[in-house]
């Protein structure tokens, strides 16, 4: 019997300066699935990582592997860390909470940004990443085929992404606040990413004076600066471009700061300490934190801007109501539907080998007494059958209704399997129709 | 030497009504800066108008009972003056190139000045020496200069707490209160402004003061007067405020704590003036 659970951390557990630690590229990830699955062996996994969370969601048979301490030690061992470093940040959900808390974050309703769309897709690229790995299996598929439907459902259905205050929105508005006019502003975009591109698209409506387009590849930095009639430079020119810029947006993949403070302090010695507003949406960061600290710079990194938007989610609570509404109905249904399909088989089962049981000891009782009449032998099957129907009905009902308040269905079945000693192999056809029927999750 | 008029209760009223007028405006200014209507505007608007409006017929009515159109001749008229430049200043920015949450710094300033006026007014009227172009130049800039430093440093106080806002990164659900760029190019034009005042009036006043040798009230020690040294310090401070474009070690918030430090001087400057024996 396979066990759902759910180990990570998030915008709301943990810093930047954490998770960046912890944050996977997609390579690393599909990397990460495979070294988990030869860890481990039969676990299904995804990993989940954003910018805002890295979760790792697997299913296990209920008393095998990973437990919760070997998955803090393989995070820690694939990031080079201490597992102390990060354990107080983990949270761990099981079970339907681990269902409530995918449904939520593929809604958004666990995000910073309340509403936001990127979510969506990430939950999918994950499931799609793991799928690749072959580590998502009969239970992580419906389960991760389902959150992106509802996803879907609470972006069609609820005004949750209407008039949200996006990070590039917050981010142009800090640089209203910053600056008077921008008809005089030079802005230096390193990176050429999505995000360059989408911030690059809000600050645009500013007009400013200057669009620089800095990236490692000169091609891709060009196509960027293509778009919005701006200037591209190889990164070697980026100090010289640093010293012209009164905004810099920081987008890149590096591992490590691109921008230090001693390199920053030369750019404010060239531009004669004129302010400098600078948005760091990279993660891991591309500018170390103490540039902030330099006169005349203001320093934003994705977390502060996250922060701002927060700001804004009392706005959206109707919205949110109304998204909470369905990701609980989505719950529900997909829980009660999870629950049928594991317990389906099991309960058949159990019902054909107490039944088998019992006609094989009526058999052998019936061959004791000889002359039994065609009708007294119908009376005793029935018999038998009532019997065992009536032994059955009150625990197959106990894990009908269980609720999950004292342990989880997956143990209830697991008890289940041990006691009546039923195979679990025989039941594997049966869940692999279930995950071909995968649709009616979803 | 004019006489000493004080002012009479009719005065003061209005003195005292302009005060309240502007008090009443700010509240609204602060209230406008979390619910900005248009409604709310033109309320501010209007109200600070009636309090100009009622400082100004103080003034008039208090010339008319001198009998002397020269401004500026005791410290009633000194004070009364100054606020009422300081608010019409106000005023103005916020019509031109409206800062939000302005007046509420500066109008205190005035409030306080127009207490000052009815207060010291009554009580020390300080009747001030015989009137000349060259005193009336030299108090006009001297005067003006006050203004001008007064709206410095209201508005290097706005830069610091902006300032520090967009460090805390707290901000954005909070009223704004004029982008930086803004705050400091105003700081630094009240500055230009008021220094190059400060400076007539520095030279007008040692011009006054050579014309009338060993006799002047300051006396032979002159150079070692508060009034005097007090004068040169704002001098001094301004000069380096001023050079913040180019000086990059006074930038930004330096160079607002520098506007507020140079405002507190040219006060201690002026009370020296106003109110001191052989101040000014």
């Amino acid at each position: 019997m396979q066990r759902l659970t759910m180990l990570g951390l998030n915008h709301k557990t943990a810093a930047v300066e954490l998770r960046e630690k912890l944050a996977f590229s997609p390579p690393q990830r599909k990397a990460a699935l495979l070294s988990l699955r030869d860890r481990f062996g039969e676990c299904e996994a995804v990993l989940l990582s954003t910018c805002n969370r890295v979760e790792l969601y697997v299913a296990r048979q209920t008393h095998g592997h990973p437990q919760r301490s070997e998955l803090e030690q393989f995070l820690a061992d694939l990031r080079g860390l201490k597992p102390e470093e990060f354990q107080s940040h983990l949270y761990e959900h099981s079970e339907q909470g681990v269902v409530t808390h995918l449904f939520e974050v593929a809604s958004s309703l666990d995000s910073m940004v309340l509403g936001e769309t990127q979510i969506l897709a990430q939950v999918r690229e994950a499931y799609d990443e793991a799928t690749e790995a072959g580590t998502a299996g009969p239970m992580l598929h419906p389960l991760f085929q389902r959150a992106v439907a509802v996803g879907k459902q609470v972006r069609s259905q609820t005004n949750l992404s209407d008039g949200r205050v996006s990070v590039a929105s917050v981010a142009v508005e800090y640089a209203r606040r910053i600056f008077d006019g921008f008809g005089d502003k030079t802005v230096l975009s390193i990176g050429a990413g999505k995000m360059a591109d989408l911030l690059l698209k809000h600050l645009v409506a500013l007009s400013p004076r200057k669009i620089i387009v800095c990236n490692r590849d000169l091609e891709k930095a060009k196509s960027l600066a293509c778009e919005f009639s701006a200037q591209a430079v190889g990164i070697d020119a980026m100090a010289k471009s640093l010293a012209l810029a009164d905004i810099v947006l920081t987008s890149t993949g590096s591992t490590e700061p691109i921008i230090d403070h001693a390199m920053f302090e030369a750019v404010m010695r060239k531009r004669r300490y004129r302010a400098v507003y600078v948005v760091d949406i990279a993660v891991p960061r591309d500018v170390a934190a103490d540039v902030g600290k330099i006169e005349n710079v203001y320093l934003y990194n994705l977390d502060d801007l996250q922060r701002a938007v927060t700001a804004t989610h009392a706005q959206r609570g109707i919205a949110a109501d109304a998204a909470g509404t369905i990701v609980q109905r989505n719950v529900a249904e997909f829980v009660a539907w999870h629950r049928a399909r594991m317990m389906g088989p099991l309960i058949d089962q159990l019902y054909q080998r107490s039944h088998s049981i019992a006609q094989e000891e009526l058999a052998r009782t019936l061959g004791k007494l000889p002359g039994v009449s065609p009708a007294d032998k119908e009376q005793l099957e029935a018999l038998t059958r009532r019997i065992v129907n009536k032994l059955l009905h009150d625990p197959v009902q106990v894990i009908r209704d269980g609720d999950g308040s004292h342990a989880p269905m997956s143990q209830y079945l697991h008890a289940v399997e041990k006691l009546f000693k039923l195979e679990s192999e025989n039941r594997a056809p049966a869940q692999q129709d279930a995950e071909k029927s995968d649709g009616h999750a979803s | 030497m004019t006489p000493s008029v004080p002012p009479n209760a009719g005065q003061l009223a209005l003195v005292l009504g302009s005060a309240g007028f502007f008090i009443v405006g700010g509240t609204f200014s602060l209230v406008r800066m979390r619910r900005p209507t248009n409604a709310l505007r033109l309320t501010v608007k209007s109200i600070n108008y009636w309090g100009l409006c009622m400082a100004l017929a103080a003034l008039i009515w208090h010339s008319i009972q001198r009998g002397n159109w020269l401004p500026l001749e005791d410290n009633f008229e000194a004070l009364t003056t100054l606020a009422v430049l300081l608010a019409a200043f106000t005023m103005y920015v916020q019509r031109a190139r409206p800062i939000p949450g302005l007046d509420w710094f500066l109008m205190p300033i005035v409030v306080l000045m127009l207490l000052g006026a009815a207060v010291f007014g009554k009580i020390v009227p300080g009747a001030y020496e015989p009137s000349g172009l060259w005193e009336l130049a030299h108090r006009l800039s001297s005067f003006g200069g006050v203004a001008a430093f007064g709206v410095a440093a209201g508005v290097g106080a706005m830069y610091l707490i902006a300032s520090a806002r967009l460090r805390r990164k707290s901000d954005i659900d909070q009223p704004p209160m004029g982008n930086l760029e803004r705050l400091e190019n105003l700081t630094h034009w009240a500055v230009s402004f008021g220094f190059a005042l400060l400076t007539v009036g520095i030279l007008t006043g040692l011009g006054k003061i050579m014309a009338d040798g060993p006799a002047t009230k300051l006396g032979p020690h002159w150079i070692t007067s508060p009034k005097v040294i007090l004068a040169f310090t704002v001098w001094i401070v301004y000069a380096v405020a001023l050079h913040t474009p180019i000086t990059p070690a006074v930038r930004g918030r330096k160079s607002a704590m520098l506007s507020i430090v140079g405002f507190v001087l040219m006060v201690a400057t002026l009370v020296s003036v106003l109110f001191f024996p052989k101040g000014g």
